[in-house]
């Protein structure tokens, strides 16, 4: 299932009342490394939401730029989980969080190079040949440029011609890139090929210091995000969903925000 | 990719605090802080004993020190169990004072959220048959604890038989047990019947088997509802 109109990202705190929200929430992401364990009690209530919810899954712990480790093992549990709960849609964020095994738990960025792009393009493949569905992937943020030899877009442009993956956008990312790299966010939406997308993310960021945003989902989403968003979707409607990890308010409140992006989603 | 590998070696070097302090890159210390956010949360939730009893600035130093050195639990809720290990080496190492206690504490916070995140108990049983046999379900954990560290305290020194294991409604419940207890349920391989195993014990703790019977058809009820022992068919 692609997901299709407005979603939210299933947490912990919410998850006994989400069914009240079926008639106005089109789908949930659900972050499977939290999932994967669940007991039967757990397992039970989480087959109750699938019935009344489309569910896609975003992951944290491929590490996709570490592209001589594959970790087949956690890749076939994966799969046996999205298989379980007919998961397909499944994205990942173009970083790496872990090198040789070697855990940070944090999305490290990649330097953008052609070798990166051939290596992780290879890598990319791998997944999909084992998880037995397409991958899709998300531009991050990121705080440091590691040399590099081409711009973000082209980057993320070249691994999804090549690979054939779709992009998770997130709006949030570029948002905060942009400022603290210096560029214009509208461009770098510009030079994306939107066709290329498959839903986009919105979520809140921490003005950290003044030369620096950082994202932490921990807070609403910020004006000049929304005004990003309906810049998006003014160029094409795309499917989007708010990710909130942090701080998480009561989902009463945070259905208030939810209604600020469905608006603009539907005012496209 | 060989530049690119070499870069990403380096990078994840200096922003774990294992080479060097990284400032030849942006932004370095933001990531150390953020990398040590992720840790410190997820341990201090695991550990809220064992970290008051090091104190915070120590405490920082260790998660500090286990980052740099090489946590390799792919799932986030795993990696304390890898700071347990890490940090009774460390302790070993330094022949930390009341290391024992320390040890026995690290054991059981950590246990009581493999207890929880193990798989949920499938079948219960109320009636004890002890023509069959039992193993014990996958939440259970047992030690022989020298220390009462299930209420935070270091003493009075003794033998606690301790069992941890998730209760009917998906928490973790710990008991004290008595000796045979403990023996029992630590006997039961899923092989040997129930009668066997008590025969064999009763035996050796010079208890007459009759009576024991009687008794633990009473005794054993809660551990066989809570699924604490499961028959094997």
């Amino acid at each position: 299932m692609t997901p299709q109109g407005c979603g939210l990202g299933l947490r912990e705190p919410f998850v006994d009342t989400i069914d009240r929200y079926v008639d106005r929430i089109d789908f949930l992401e659900i972050v499977p490394e939290n999932m994967m364990h669940m007991n039967r009690k757990e397992a039970k209530r989480f087959e109750k939401i699938c019935d009344h919810f489309p569910m896609i899954a975003h992951g944290l712990s491929l590490s996709l730029g570490d592209t001589e480790h594959l970790d087949r093992d956690h890749l076939k549990k994966l799969k046996k989980f999205l298989d379980r709960y007919g998961i397909e849609t499944y994205s990942e964020h173009l970083s790496f969080t872990s090198l040789d095994g070697v855990q940070s738990y944090e999305l490290l960025p990649l330097p953008m190079t052609e070798g990166m792009v051939e290596a992780v393009t290879a890598k990319i493949a791998r997944i999909e040949e084992i998880l037995e569905r397409p991958l899709v992937i998300e531009n991050p943020t990121y705080y440091t440029v590691l040399e590099s030899t081409m711009e973000e877009s082209r980057f993320i442009g070249e691994i999804l011609k090549r690979s054939g993956a779709k992009l998770l956008l997130d709006i949030n990312n570029v948002y905060v890139n942009a400022f603290n790299h210096g560029f214009e966010a509208k461009a770098f939406i510009d030079a994306l090929d939107l066709d290329r997308v498959a839903y986009c993310h919105i979520a809140g960021h921490l003005e950290c210091r003044n030369d620096l945003f950082i994202d932490t989902h921990g807070m609403p989403v910020k004006e000049a995000v929304w005004d990003l968003m309906a810049y998006v979707m003014a160029k094409k409607r795309l499917p989007v969903m708010l990710e909130r990890d942090n701080n998480i308010p009561p989902l009463k409140k945070l259905m208030k925000e939810f209604d600020r992006m469905k608006e603009i989603y539907d005012a496209a | 990719m060989q530049p690119e590998r070499a870069l990403l070696t380096d990078f994840f070097a200096a922003v774990r605090g294992a080479g060097g302090k990284g400032d030849r890159y942006d932004n370095a210390e933001i990531y150390r802080k953020l990398i040590f956010y992720r840790f410190d949360e997820t341990l201090s939730a695991v550990y809220p004993l064992f970290k008051k009893e090091l104190g915070k600035k120590r405490w920082k130093r260790w998660v500090k020190a286990y980052i740099a050195h090489r946590p390799e639990m792919p799932f986030m809720w795993q990696m304390p169990e890898g700071f347990g290990r890490f940090a009774r080496k460390r302790m070993k190492k330094r022949a930390a004072k009341g290391r024992n206690y320390l040890c026995e504490l690290l054991w059981f916070e950590w246990n009581e959220v493999a207890s929880m995140m193990a798989p949920s108990p499938i079948k219960s049983k109320k009636k004890v048959d002890f023509s069959a046999a039992y193993r014990s379900g996958s939440s259970v954990r047992m030690r022989y604890l020298r220390h009462p560290v299930m209420h935070g305290k270091r003493g009075p020194k003794s033998l606690y038989p301790t069992l941890l294991h998730q209760s009917g409604d998906g928490g973790v419940v710990w008991r004290i047990l008595t000796p045979f207890i403990y023996k029992l349920i630590q006997a039961c391989d899923g092989k040997r019947p129930l009668e066997e195993i008590v025969r064999s014990l009763c035996h050796s703790e010079g208890i007459d088997e009759k009576n024991a019977r009687q008794i633990l058809k009473k005794e054993l009820r809660p551990f066989l509802k809570e699924v604490v022992l499961t028959p094997v068919n």
